[in-house]
């Protein structure tokens, strides 16, 4: 029996426990655990012969598939660190994150073809592209058929402080920032998850979160280290709820993990009451705040599941668990819950000093599943690392969330709110300042500000722009799709009106409570675009 | 029904997509990444408004609304049904 200490273990141990056992499935196909030991190693000879090694980072800028899941776990066996993209990003995007995290190779698939083709252009440093079948002219390529054909894998020797991946989130100036992980911090993880929510080998779980979303390493490490099954669902029935939940019912999944914004889709759109969701044993979601409607209305179509709220910046994993006792009360907010595995938390006021009881302060949160830090950003990591002195003069490293939050008496915490200008989309954190930067430096824009709008019964990113007086007045669809070509999909806002100019507070900063109202009437006075 | 297709296309490409890209009857809206959750809901609310009829949240599905010359067939089939 194998006992994994490192990611690129799991498949192999679940192999060995039973190879006949399902561990993948997707639109394109299914995998038993012997059989995805046998193509992660293919893949892995195959990135091998790229001159992938140890230490190595490998991009990964596929859609949702068994053979996305492969990748992963082969870049992995490889003894390189995986470094997912979002599939729908654009060139630039995938072009700035391989330059800044020094990828020389990407796993990718046909149908990026377009995007592939621009980026020799973009990224010089990037040398080969795995799993094309025609070539990309300034890349050294790799077939599908000749990855199906490649062997002689041999297993490198890596260490549980080595790096498993990178996931880039949006940063304040519009530079996207690199998380290492490395395989303590994700093993730990996994084990942990499979203990608080039991997750067993006759487990399904459904896979909806992008990998480049960190819950997204629920199913792809906690669920083989149970020895269970992950269903990846591709990313269109995503957007169509009722077929989402045609999916889930159908492939009779145990486990569903996703942000509250999903579970609200489903809800609304979902066509629950026609659906047998009965399997559906546990509900987690986490990334953003919940909507306590949501998940009480939930629970009256899932008759069989509990529900868990998982709380914890990417930097950190998860820190805190909150398991539902029942349908939550309306008008009271879902606790973000208590210490979860080792975590140890500590509410500090703005001088970094421990609130009083029941006081709102910033989380700071020391955990063995907490990040190495930020790739190649020391002045990232030496603001967000607090190093404090622990009873008995120990010196500890705390990561700063930048989360406001209250104790209970109870032990159970509060979420009250953000000390910066952070704000979720649909799950996915963007910092406004990032989108403003961006805006404010196109031609034709004297300042821009962003702010979350209601839009079509949910929320969306909407921005404001004031014209430069010396350019004209902008053309705000040329200004839209120029944000869309540098910042990843969800950063980019769902509309851009005009204002004339930035609601301003008396002492002169930019007054974000007036943004929001000035930017819904905005958008209900200049309406659709074009 | 090629109105509708045309007109489709058109939201689809002006007010959903920010792509820039054209959309043809047969591309895929989702995968392509010109339409997300949101713009789903646009198209839908378009749809009833322009044809009249109310659309089921459980017809809301990759058969129905992948494509434009599927969001077609669909409004056709629950046009046929309605006369």
């Amino acid at each position: 029996m194998i006992h994994p200490f490192l990611l690129s273990q799991l498949l192999a141990a679940g192999a060995d426990r039973d190879a006949d056992a399902p561990a993948v499935r997707s639109g394109d196909g299914a995998l038993t655990y012997g059989e995805a030991v046998s193509a992660t190693e293919r893949l892995a000879a195959a990135l091998q012969a790229c001159g992938v090694r140890r230490g190595d980072r490998v991009g990964l800028y596929v859609h949702k598939s068994v053979a996305s899941f492969v990748a992963i776990h082969a870049i992995l066996r490889s003894g390189a660190a995986y470094v997912p993209i979002d599939p729908f990003a654009p060139a630039r995007v995938v072009a700035g994150i391989a330059e800044d995290c020094g990828i020389e190779v990407l796993v990718s698939e046909q149908r990026q073809r377009r995007v592939l083709a621009e980026l020799p252009a973009l990224a010089p440093g990037l040398r080969s592209v795995v799993g094309v079948s025609d070539p990309v002219e300034g890349l050294a390529c790799v077939s599908p058929a000749e990855v199906a054909a490649a062997d002689g894998f041999v297993a490198p020797k890596v260490l549980s402080d080595d790096l498993a991946y990178v996931m880039y989130t949006s940063g304040s100036t519009g530079v996207p920032k690199g998380l290492m992980h490395t395989h303590r911090s994700g093993l730990r993880y996994a084990q942990l998850a499979v203990d608080t929510y039991g997750v067993r080998p006759q487990d399904r779980l459904a896979n909806s979160a992008p990998f480049h979303f960190d819950i997204s390493t629920f199913e792809l490490f906690a669920g083989p280290l149970a020895g269970a099954s992950s269903l990846i669902i591709p990313e269109p029935y995503l957007k169509m709820p009722a077929s989402l939940s045609q999916l889930v019912a159908d492939e009779r999944c145990t486990f569903w993990y996703s942000v509250p914004f999903l579970l609200a889709e489903l809800l609304q759109r979902g066509a629950l009451d026609q659906r047998d969701l009965t399997a559906l044993r546990w509900v987690l979601f986490g990334g953003e705040v919940a909507d306590p409607a949501v998940i009480s209305g939930l629970s009256r179509h899932l008759p069989n599941a509990r529900f868990s709220n998982s709380y914890g910046p990417a930097e950190v994993n998860q820190c805190m668990f909150h398991h539902l006792p029942g349908p939550p009360p309306l008008g009271r907010t879902i606790p973000i819950g208590r210490s979860w595995g080792d975590a140890e938390l500590l509410i500090v006021d703005e001088d970094r000093r421990p609130v009083p009881a029941g006081a709102v302060g910033e989380l700071l949160v020391r955990t063995s599943t907490m990040m190495a830090g930020y790739w190649g950003r020391p002045d990232l990591d030496a603001r967000a690392f607090v190093h404090s002195p622990l009873p008995g003069g120990r010196q500890a490293r705390w990561y700063a969330t930048g989360d406001l939050v209250r104790a209970g008496a109870d032990g159970e915490h509060e979420f009250i709110g953000r000390r910066d200008h952070q704000i979720k989309v649909r799950g996915n954190r963007v910092e406004l300042e990032s989108v403003e930067s961006v805006l404010a430096g196109l031609t034709g824009v004297a300042h821009a500000v962003a702010g979350v709008v209601e839009v079509e019964g949910t929320t969306a990113l909407v921005a404001g722009v004031v014209a430069d007086d010396a350019a004209g007045a902008p053309d705000l669809d040329v200004l839209l799709r120029q944000v869309a070509e540098v910042l990843p999909p969800y950063a980019v806002p769902y509309r851009l009106v005009s204002i004339d100019q930035l609601p301003l507070t008396p002492s002169g900063k930019i007054d974000r409570r007036a943004i929001r109202g000035q930017l819904a009437e905005r958008l209900a006075t200049q309406g659709a675009r074009t | 029904m090629t109105d509708l297709d045309q007109e489709l296309r058109t939201l689809i490409a002006e007010e959903v997509s920010t792509t820039g890209e054209a959309v043809e009857a047969d591309t895929d809206l989702l995968l392509s990444g010109m339409v997300d959750s949101l713009g789903v809901v646009r198209i839908v609310h378009w749809l009833e408004e322009r044809c009249g009829f109310m659309v089921d949240p459980a017809d809301v599905t990759l058969e129905n609304f992948q494509t434009v010359a599927a969001i077609v067939a669909y409004a056709g089939r629950r046009q046929g049904a309605a006369a």
